[in-house]
């Protein structure tokens, strides 16, 4: 079955993918899973930071970073809108009316600036190129993104792990009424986790527009998949987010590779199998 | 001999980390009533979830009139003859009283149900929705709801909390005159029910057994104490309280769960400097008391509570830690995945406060801020809860049981923390069962019972009051 | 045993209102032009997959968005079953038996699960069958759709006329939702209801929760998938798009504007779908903008109301206290 070259640079794009994935996830876990706030608009997004590519880049250096800087500051400001509007609705099931909502009007905006058709955006000068791979051409953006995702999904968990910001993050993912008792207002938590989260998003948009990049309809597809990881994963569990985020995207470029007609169900599979998997954890332990 | 109606065996249960029930074993006879009692903690409520299904046991085994029900589900115990109630009465709130005894009625015979309504004097309000009824009310409906299946084993959890005495004496008359070969079993804080109603006493300590019998001779039997204090050296010498002023002042405080009323109008006034403890039996509202000054429960008017002149209404628990109220809560609720060092900077950046080094205080944690505070020892959890506690430089101090659980010597070593930090000014709050020492090394102790602080009192009389025959031994 | 004879409305009676809004809609294909027929039409379509969502989201408590997946597998098995019978009734009772069939395997797994894990696994249903439709491009014509014939009433007579449809879809939404009406009213709605107030309690009775909400699961199916049958008499064409999540979406905000009642899910529906299309129409393309404005308007109103109420009950809700004893809450 072992194909040599070219199931390692389908392995290759599956660590890519599943970085990418992982970026938007994790804000997404910390939102569901630490700011307890449903969040259904989070594709959004990494769709806005596709376009703001689209829109700034032109294959440069100085349009990437450009790019990153709108992104992060435009993620960060509507993050904290959101967030403003999350507080006026403080119950879940109304929060997801709220974001599905909002979801609904962005992606009229960005349709209407943008058109309907799917854009694609080219990698800044110098990573445009292909390096070989045991003598098979493989995109440099591609690897260079594995470096910038691994570069953040470790930023990450130093964050969370090793900073005082990360400590207060965790400690209100597991008991939020002692953390509010120890002086840390529960609403500017909140908002903070939410503009971060966003960010972090429209970031991975401007970042993966040259492997997806931007079309109608990708925001709806990336909430998908970060809700497949981010339940598969455990809410409010980075970890867990970069496991499943990682097996998604091993699992869907290897299935598009090989088994095109499935490689849409089993994001819900690995989904199903996790759950299964947990319940029977908990059934063990609590038995 | 005939087998027992609920034989449990070499039950342990184990709830996240910690663990709640080990190797309980427990014989039911059929027609017996047995109280389950020990503090809070002790496992009694886990218990009777185990026994109900809604809590599930990690290793032992479980058997019903000799059929082993370890591993059915709630509702299949049910149908073999368990019925329950709830700390907090049980019911499907939209549906009208009526509609939820038939829902439990086997049949679901209305007619049936409208007769049990009418023989329990809940005949007025059959067509009221359960939600639109008083908490009284909800109780007595959740006994006839619990009954209308006629259970073999009926399990009580804190029957008698929240009702009035009068409805605390209607609820033994309704117990004691319950068919005779019904089997109970009873939670309750509430030691005259307990008296009136059982006939078999189970002492859990810790999540163990520490007797079990009948109810005189659990009462005679000389039970292991739990080392009786040693001679403390008061240490502590409280300022005169007018000198001082007052820091905490706590008007009128009435709160409640479920609409039950928990405290009504309960008053308390705390200077710079001073200790008080606040003393009563389990149930009495010692933790709602200082959870409703911390904003971590919910009040009504007329509550006033002001610190340092300043009025709290209107602040979130945030706000009010900002102002100088700090909590130390009952189970200490640290982060238990959070290193120590880490649980310390929650609150504050660097973890330390204008105090210095909240460790410095307990030096034994000095040693452990990289360990995961959930593998601390129970000493060191309970000074890592004050030390985070004071990261936030409060200016009242609230600690919830601070003693339970540990051992006379770190009780002490935290004693004399405590009493430094009286000394610097801080007013602080402690509730708990060692009140009788406090007194003695120069705590004002307060008395919560029912419906109020009284106080101060002869601290011995408390004593009395609160400790039945059965608090004694785990106090 | 519920109030619902004494329910009034302005003073009016409900049973009088109801006979004249069923007069009213009764009277439309004589008052109205054939594109607002239409529009009624699917805008019936679109109520009882609200009503679907209403049984799970109000009910059972369990807020649902996947509930076009069942839409669609009804609407396919009635556009294929179309191929060769035409008969209206044949294809509602096979497309409500092949929706419940399909709730009743993914409703085993799902009615374990609650609060936003279950939401999760509905929206995610949901695009697994809008995939499917996608693809099983033999069965289902792809990303084309599906077209099919007329249905034809039990006597023999072909629906052609969009007012003679309009009436057919009409009596079969009336005939549905007012079964639905009576059975939640019956001992199994008032059980399902129970068990939203306090699922421990209903345990405790002896009610295995879990086979109660899978009936529930099962039966919102059956709706959603009758309602896929009545797409077909009503566009006679089904496609993908017609499975998506706004689908979902749609019937879960109308059964959250409902909230209590089964007549309210249907006008919130009403309602929804007719400013969607008649402002979308008015001003081509705007479509998903209003209906996101109306997503974020309903919340807003919902919230703030809720709020305040809280506020006055509470004065402080921040937190609630570490363990809810009582109901589900989303």
């Amino acid at each position: 079955m072992w194909n040599g070259v070219g199931d390692l640079i389908v392995a290759i794009d599956g660590v890519a993918y599943g970085l990418l994935l992982y970026t938007v996830a994790a804000g997404l876990s910390l939102c569901l899973g630490v700011a307890g706030v449903m969040q259904l608009s989070h594709g959004t997004a990494y769709l806005a930071g596709a376009y703001a590519a689209w829109a700034l880049m032109h294959g440069t250096w100085v349009g990437l970073l450009t790019a990153l800087a709108a992104a992060i500051v435009g993620g960060a400001a509507a993050g904290t809108g959101l967030a403003l509007l999350l507080e006026a609705v403080p119950r879940h099931l109304d929060q997801a009316l709220a974001t599905i909502g909002v979801a609904l009007v962005g992606a009229y905006v960005l349709t209407e600036v943008w058109g309907a058709e799917p854009l694609s955006v080219d990698p800044p000068a110098g990573l445009g190129g292909s390096v070989d791979i045991a003598g098979r051409p493989y995109p440099v953006y591609r690897m260079v993104f594995i470096v910038i995702g691994a570069g953040l999904a470790a930023g990450l968990w130093l964050v969370v792990h090793r900073t005082r910001a990360g400590a207060v993050m965790r400690a209100v993912a597991a008991d939020p009424a002692m953390v509010a008792a120890l002086g840390i207002p529960p609403r500017r938590m909140r908002a903070a986790v939410v503009a971060v989260a966003t960010a972090a998003a429209a970031a991975a948009g401007v970042l993966g527009a040259p492997v997806v990049g931007p079309s109608p309809g990708i925001d709806h597809t990336v909430l998908l998949l970060s809700l497949v990881i981010v339940v598969a994963g455990g809410a409010g569990s980075t970890r867990g987010a970069l496991v499943a985020a990682m097996v998604v995207g091993q699992i869907q470029t290897t299935a598009v590779a090989g088994w095109p007609t499935a490689a849409p169900y089993l994001p819900y599979a690995v989904l199903a199998l996790a759950l299964l998997g947990r319940f029977g954890i908990n059934r063990r332990r609590s038995a | 001999m005939s087998t027992p109606l609920l034989r449990i065996r070499g039950l342990r249960v184990r709830l996240g980390t910690a663990q709640i029930l080990h190797d309980v074993d427990l014989d039911i006879a059929q027609g017996s009533r047995h109280a389950l009692v020990g503090h809070n903690g002790a496992g009694k409520s886990t218990l009777l979830h185990a026994i109900a299904g809604t809590v599930r046991p990690r290793a032992g085994s479980i058997m019903l009139a000799g059929r082993d029900i370890t591993n059915l589900a709630p509702h299949r115990r049910a149908r073999l003859g368990i019925g329950r109630t709830w700390q907090h009465p049980a019911l499907c709130g939209s549906l009208t009283a009526l509609q939820n005894v038939t829902l439990a009625m086997p049949g679901h015979d209305p007619s049936r149900a409208h007769r049990a309504l009418m023989a329990s004097g809940l005949g007025a309000h059959i067509d009221t929705a359960a939600d639109q009824m008083s908490y009284g009310l909800r109780r007595r409906l959740e006994l006839v709801v619990a009954l209308a299946a006629q259970p073999r084993l009926l399990l009580l959890d804190e029957p008698s909390a929240g009702l009035s005495p009068a409805e605390i004496n209607s609820l033994i008359m309704q117990l004691t005159s319950l068919p005779p070969d019904t089997s109970v079993v009873l939670v309750d804080h509430d030691l005259d029910v307990v008296s009136a109603i059982a006939h078999q006493v189970t002492v859990l300590h810790h999540g163990r057994i520490l007797a079990t019998g009948a109810a005189e001779e659990v009462r005679r039997a000389p039970l292991p104490h739990q080392a009786r204090p040693r001679t403390v050296t008061p240490v502590f010498a409280p300022p005169p309280a007018q000198d001082r002023p007052v820091v905490l002042d706590v008007d009128r405080l009435t709160t409640g769960y479920h609409g039950a009323p928990v405290l009504a109008g309960t008053s308390l006034h705390v200077t710079a400097g001073e200790i008080v403890a606040i003393a009563g039996g389990n149930g009495t509202g010692k933790s709602t008391l200082l959870n409703a000054i911390a904003g971590l429960q919910p009040v009504q008017a007329p509550t006033t509570i002001r610190v340092g002149g300043r009025e709290v209404h209107g602040l979130d628990a945030a706000g009010r830690a900002r102002l100088g109220i700090a909590l130390v809560p009952q189970d200490r609720r640290l982060f238990a995945q959070l290193s120590v060092a880490e649980n310390l900077v929650v609150p504050r950046p660097g973890g330390s406060g204008p105090l210095g080094d909240p460790a410095a205080l307990f030096p034994a944690l000095a040693g452990r801020l990289r360990q995961r505070a959930g593998t601390l020892s129970g000493g060191e959890q309970q000074m890592l809860s004050i030390a985070r506690a004071l990261t936030t430089t409060p200016r009242v101090l609230l600690l919830d049981e601070p003693f339970e659980g540990l051992a006379q010597s770190v009780a002490e070593q935290l004693w004399l923390a405590i009493t430094e930090l009286a000394r610097g000014g801080m007013a602080i709050v402690i509730t708990g069962h060692r009140t009788d020492q406090m007194a003695e090394l120069g705590a004002r102790v307060l008395v919560l019972t029912g419906r109020g602080l009284s106080g101060p009192a002869p601290a011995r009389g408390e004593q009395r009051r609160s400790s039945g025959p059965y608090q004694r031994p785990y106090r | 045993m519920t109030s619902s004879s004494r329910a009034r409305f302005l003073g009016i009676p409900a049973p009088a209102l109801t006979a004249a809004g069923v007069a009213a809609s009764m009277s439309l294909p004589w008052l109205a032009d054939a594109y607002t027929v239409s529009l009624a039409s699917y805008g019936l379509v679109a109520a009882l997959v609200a009503v679907s969502a209403h049984l799970l989201t109000t009910t059972v408590a369990m807020p649902t968005l996947g509930q076009a997946a069942y839409f669609g597998v009804g609407a396919y098995t009635a556009a294929v079953l179309g191929q060769g019978v035409s008969s209206g009734l044949v294809q509602l009772i096979a497309a409500a038996t092949a929706g419940a069939g399909a709730a009743a395997v993914i409703g085993s797994a799902l009615v374990r699960t609650r609060g936003m894990v279950f939401l999760v696994l509905t929206i995610a249903v949901g695009e697994v069958a809008r995939v499917a439709a996608e693809q099983a491009v033999p069965l289902t014509g792809g990303g084309n759709g599906l077209a099919a014939v007329p249905v034809s009433l039990p006597g023999g007579a072909e629906l052609v006329h969009d007012g003679h449809v309009y009436l057919y879809i009409l009596t079969c939404t009336l005939a549905i939702t007012g079964g639905l009406h009576v059975l939640l009213r019956s001992r199994t709605g008032i059980t399902w209801r129970a068990i939203a107030d306090h699922e421990a309690r209903m345990q405790a009775n002896g009610f295995s929760v879990h086979t109660r909400l899978w009936t529930a699961y099962v039966t919102a199916g059956a709706l959603a998938g009758a309602a896929g049958a009545l797409l077909i008499a009503a566009r006679r064409f089904v496609s993908p798009t017609d499975v998506a999540f706004s689908t979902s979406a749609l019937a879960l905000l109308a059964a959250i504007i409902g909230a209590r009642s089964v007549t309210a899910t249907v006008f919130a529906a009403l309602l929804i779908v007719g400013v969607r299309d008649v402002a979308g129409a008015a001003l081509p393309g705007t479509s998903p903008l209003l209906l996101g404005l109306v997503f974020v308007a309903a919340a807003l109103a919902r919230g703030g109301r809720g709020r305040r109420l809280a506020a006055r009950v509470l004065r402080r809700p921040d937190y609630p206290p570490r363990s809810h004893p009582e109901g589900r809450q989303l």
